[in-house]
């Protein structure tokens, strides 16, 4: 997915491993070190660990995840590459308040599509971001009709 | 795409396809880079002193339909409605070092 070369040979296996996002959403434009970023749905924080590193000691990072397992394993994962500019957090990004217009990015990477309220994470992804920050995502996105049956099957699966 | 036109409901501008990831979950989705911005005062066409704090609301010359001065008064006065001793307009050039009230300080 043509991430930063240098950055994910540093990664040890056991956090390059970890990964499971369906792009990069780095390559949507620079993120200047200092920067301020919001990883929502973090999983076991690889992007906020790369992010890490494109941010600079100068920078920081905030992963958010509803999963606690996620959480510990990306806890984990921080300390093994020893990042000290990366906090992870349990929380729904409707959820974070009391630092609104914080974050120069915003990024997301292949969790939108998982979250039902897309609306409120998306309204609240444009309250998080500072006057000019950027929210880059990358997704799967329904290209093709879902039947009727497939519909009623996902409808049945959420009750 | 729908969810482009959602994102510039939601306020956000400059939102594009940034191409495809090359990953598919399945055989009715594609994967998909998109980006969009957050407007920042540049997007006001307003004009600040930045050394007096004076806000030039953008004239009717110009097209523009915002009243920038009534919102930076708005928001400065919703920081007091939570709990601001004082606000103050300060130059963007200026650092400010936090250094209590934030839960994140040193994180």
């Amino acid at each position: 997915m043509r991430y930063d070369a240098a950055i994910v040979a540093d990664l040890p296996e056991t956090v390059a491993g970890s990964f499971c996002g369906v792009g990069n959403p780095f390559s949507l434009g620079e993120i200047p070190p200092g920067s301020r970023l919001l990883d929502i749905g973090c999983g076991a924080g690889v992007d906020a660990l790369v992010a890490s590193k494109v941010v600079g000691p100068s920078g920081k990072v905030m992963g958010i995840d509803i999963t606690p397992e996620m959480i510990r394993r990306a806890e984990a994962n921080k300390k093994e590459i020893g990042a000290e500019n990366v906090v992870f957090q349990l929380s729904r990004v409707q959820d974070l308040v009391g630092i609104d217009s914080s974050f120069d990015v915003v990024m997301s990477n292949g969790v939108l599509n998982l979250i039902p309220e897309k609306e409120e994470a998306i309204k609240a992804a444009f309250r998080l971001l500072k006057p000019g920050g950027w929210f880059f995502l990358a997704d799967q996105f329904l290209v093709d009709p879902a039947s009727k049956d497939l519909k009623a099957r996902i409808q049945s699966w959420f009750q | 795409m729908d969810f482009l036109a959602h994102l510039r409901d939601t306020g956000f501008v400059d939102v594009a396809a940034g191409g495809e990831t090359g990953f598919n979950s399945s055989p009715k989705t594609k994967g998909m880079l998109v980006r969009a911005r957050k407007p920042g005062l540049q997007d006001q066409k307003s004009v600040v002193s930045s050394k007096t704090g004076d806000i030039h609301a953008p004239t009717d010359a110009e097209g523009a339909s915002t009243n920038l001065s009534s919102k930076i008064d708005s928001l400065m006065q919703r920081a007091i409605t939570l709990g601001a001793e004082k606000t103050k307009l300060i130059d963007t050039d200026l650092w400010i070092e936090i250094t209590d009230g934030c839960p994140y300080i040193d994180r």
